[in-house]
C-alpha cells in the first residue's frame, strides 16, 4: 500500500527566498487575496440565503489557481465544479460570475447552473457539465487538435478515481499531448477521505502511464516553479496537496481536520515577516471593499 | 458513378479529412476491413483510440470543441451505453449551456446475424431520441446518407447516426408508398426497410391496403 503524505511542507522547494521569489510570491498573493475576498462574500451572501443555486467554494485552495495562472497565463483551460478560483485567476469577469451564481440571465451560463458550468471563452476557459472528471478526456480531445497551445485540465482527487480520467493519461502519452493535468488534492470526496477510497497514489499511477509527475504541497512558489519545469515536459501531472476550508457545497465550514493547514494564512504571515504588512493590509481592504461592492450591486438586480 | 452506402460513407469521410476539416476517431479502425470498408485506408486524419469507452467519447467531444468535425465510430451500437455520457451530457448540451457547439458525428453501427442476437444487434433510436440536443437519424441508402451528411455540415449540432451493416453493400433507394384507400400505415426504420417488399407481398395476399413511410 502506498503511504500518502500530507502536510504543509510536503516536497516544498525552499523557504529561503531570493528577491525575484518574493516578487513572484507577492504577485500570486494578490490573486489569492482577490479570490479569497470574492469567495468570502459569496459565502456570506449564500449564508444569508440571498441566493440558492449550487455553489462550490474554493476557499483554502486559492494558491493553486493563483500560482498556475501566473506560471502558465495563456492556455486553454478545463475546470470542474469548484472553479471560481480558476475563473477569477485567469481573468474572468467577476460580475458575470456573480450573475451566474444568483441565477441572472447575464451570468456566464445565463444563470442556469450555479458554480459547475462557469466558463469564459475569452480567457480560454471551457465549461463543465457537472460530472466530476468529465472534462479530463474532453480536454485531451481538445488538446489533440489544438496542439499549438498548452491545455490545462483541473480536477480533484475524487475525480482522479474515475476510470475515464485514468484512461486519459494513457491517451495523452500515446499522442504526446501538450497538456498539464492539475489535481487539486484536498483529500476529500465530499467528506470521504482518500485513504477510505483507494490504496494507490495518483502521481505514481500517472507516472506508470508515462507522464512526468510531481507531488507537492500548495506552496505558491513550489507550484510556480514545478509548473515552469513541467511545461517543457508535457504531458504531465501535478498533484497538489491542499486543504478545503468550507463545505463541499453550500455555505458552511467543515470541522477542523487532522493535518489541516491554511495556506492563505501561511503565505500572508510569511509576507508580513518579510516587511509587507502595510501593502497586504491595503490589498486585503481594497479587495474586500471591491467584493462587497460588486456583490451588493449585483444582488440588487434580483 | 453509383456508390454503395459503404462507399458513400468512405467518400464523404475522405473528403472531410482531405480538406483538413475533420478526423475519424474510434477503436480498431485500421483493423481488418477498415470498419466494413467505410473508412479510408490511410493514416492521415485517423485517430486510433485505446480501448477506453467513456473516455473515448470524451476525446471525440473534446476534438469537436477545437473547430473541427470529428467522426466518432462505435463499431457496435451497443457500445453507445458506455459512451453515452460525454455525448449526451457534454456534446448535446454544449450549445444550450455554454453557447458553443460540439459538432461530433457519431456513427453507431448495428448488425444482425452471427448468433449475436442478445449482444450486439441492438438499435437504440428510441432511448437516444429522448435526449435533447442530439438529433438522430438512420440512413439506409446512399442518397439518404449524403443528405444527412449535408444537414450535419450545414449545422453545428452533434448527430447520432444509427447505421446498419446490412445497408453497406446496398445501392438501393427507397420510396414511400401511399394508397388513399389504405387501412393501415406502416412506418419503417433501419434494416427493417429491407424487409418491406416482403411485408408488402404478405399484406397484398391478405388484401390489406396500406401506406408505407420510410423513416430516416
Amino acid at each position: 500500500m502506498m503511504k500518502e503524505f500530507r502536510n504543509q511542507n510536503y516536497n516544498i522547494i525552499r523557504s529561503n527566498y531570493s528577491s525575484s521569489d518574493i516578487k513572484i510570491i507577492y504577485k500570486i498573493f494578490q490573486k489569492m487575496s482577490l479570490i479569497r475576498e470574492f469567495e468570502l462574500q459569496t459565502y456570506e451572501n449564500r449564508k444569508k440565503n440571498l441566493f440558492k443555486t449550487l455553489i462550490y467554494l474554493c476557499l483554502g485552495q486559492e494558491s493553486i489557481y493563483a500560482s498556475t495562472s501566473l506560471a502558465l497565463p495563456k492556455v486553454s483551460i478545463f475546470g470542474q465544479h469548484r472553479g471560481h478560483g480558476i475563473y477569477l485567476a485567469y481573468g474572468g469577469k467577476p460580475r458575470k460570475l456573480i450573475d451566474e451564481l444568483i441565477g441572472l440571465k447575464t451570468g456566464t451560463n445565463k444563470g442556469m447552473g450555479g458554480s459547475p458550468p462557469i466558463f469564459d471563452k475569452k480567457i480560454g476557459m471551457f465549461g463543465h457539465i457537472g460530472f466530476i472528471g468529465d472534462q479530463v478526456p474532453v480536454s485531451a480531445g481538445y488538446s489533440l487538435i489544438n496542439n499549438k497551445k498548452i491545455t490545462i485540465s483541473f480536477f480533484g482527487d475524487g475525480a482522479a478515481e474515475e476510470d475515464y480520467v485514468l484512461a486519459t493519461f494513457g491517451f495523452a502519452k500515446q499522442y504526446n499531448l501538450k497538456i498539464l493535468f492539475v489535481c487539486d488534492d484536498n483529500d476529500l470526496s465530499v467528506l470521504t477521505k482518500t485513504k477510505e477510497r483507494r490504496k494507490w497514489n495518483l502521481a505514481s499511477v500517472a507516472k506508470s502511464f508515462g507522464l512526468e509527475t510531481v507531488d507537492i504541497t500548495d506552496d505558491p512558489l513550489t507550484i510556480y516553479y514545478s509548473i515552469k519545469k513541467l511545461k517543457n515536459k508535457l504531458p504531465a501531472l501535478i498533484n497538489i496537496r491542499t486543504c478545503r476550508e468550507y463545505w463541499h457545497e453550500g455555505a458552511g465550514i467543515d470541522k477542523p481536520k487532522k493535518n489541516y493547514w491554511n495556506r492563505y494564512e501561511i503565505v500572508r504571515k510569511n509576507l508580513i515577516n518579510m516587511g509587507f504588512e502595510n501593502s497586504i493590509v491595503n490589498l486585503e481592504n481594497t479587495n474586500r471593499n471591491w467584493a462587497k461592492k460588486i456583490w451588493k450591486e449585483r444582488l440588487q438586480k434580483l | 458513378m453509383e456508390r454503395t452506402v459503404a462507399e458513400t460513407i468512405k467518400f464523404l469521410s475522405k473528403r472531410l479529412i482531405d480538406s483538413n476539416k475533420g478526423i475519424i476517431i474510434g477503436q480498431c479502425l485500421s483493423a481488418v476491413g477498415w470498419v466494413q470498408n467505410t473508412v479510408p485506408a490511410q493514416k492521415k486524419g485517423i485517430v486510433e483510440l485505446p480501448m477506453t469507452d467513456v473516455a473515448g467519447a470524451g476525446f471525440a467531444v473534446g476534438a469537436s470543441l477545437a473547430n473541427i468535425r470529428p467522426i466518432f465510430i462505435l463499431r457496435f451500437q451497443s457500445f453507445l451505453w458506455l459512451n453515452a455520457s460525454p455525448l449526451i451530457n457534454h456534446a448535446a448540451k454544449a450549445k444550450e449551456i455554454f453557447g458553443y457547439p460540439a459538432p461530433v458525428f457519431i456513427r453507431a453501427i448495428a448488425s444482425e446475424g452471427l448468433s449475436s442476437g442478445p449482444l450486439h444487434t441492438n438499435c437504440y433510436h428510441s432511448p437516444f431520441a429522448h435526449m435533447p440536443g442530439l438529433p438522430i437519424c438512420a440512413p439506409m441508402s446512399p442518397k439518404e446518407y449524403s443528405s444527412i451528411w449535408k444537414i450535419y455540415l450545414k449545422n453545428n449540432d452533434p448527430l447520432l447516426v444509427s447505421e446498419h451493416r446490412r445497408s453497406y453493400k446496398e445501392y438501393k433507394e427507397f420510396n414511400d408508398y401511399i394508397d388513399k384507400k389504405s387501412k393501415i400505415t406502416v412506418f419503417v426504420i433501419s434494416a427493417c426497410r429491407f424487409e418491406i417488399e416482403q411485408t408488402q407481398l404478405i399484406l397484398k395476399k391478405k388484401k390489406i391496403k396500406k401506406n408505407i413511410y420510410n423513416k430516416v
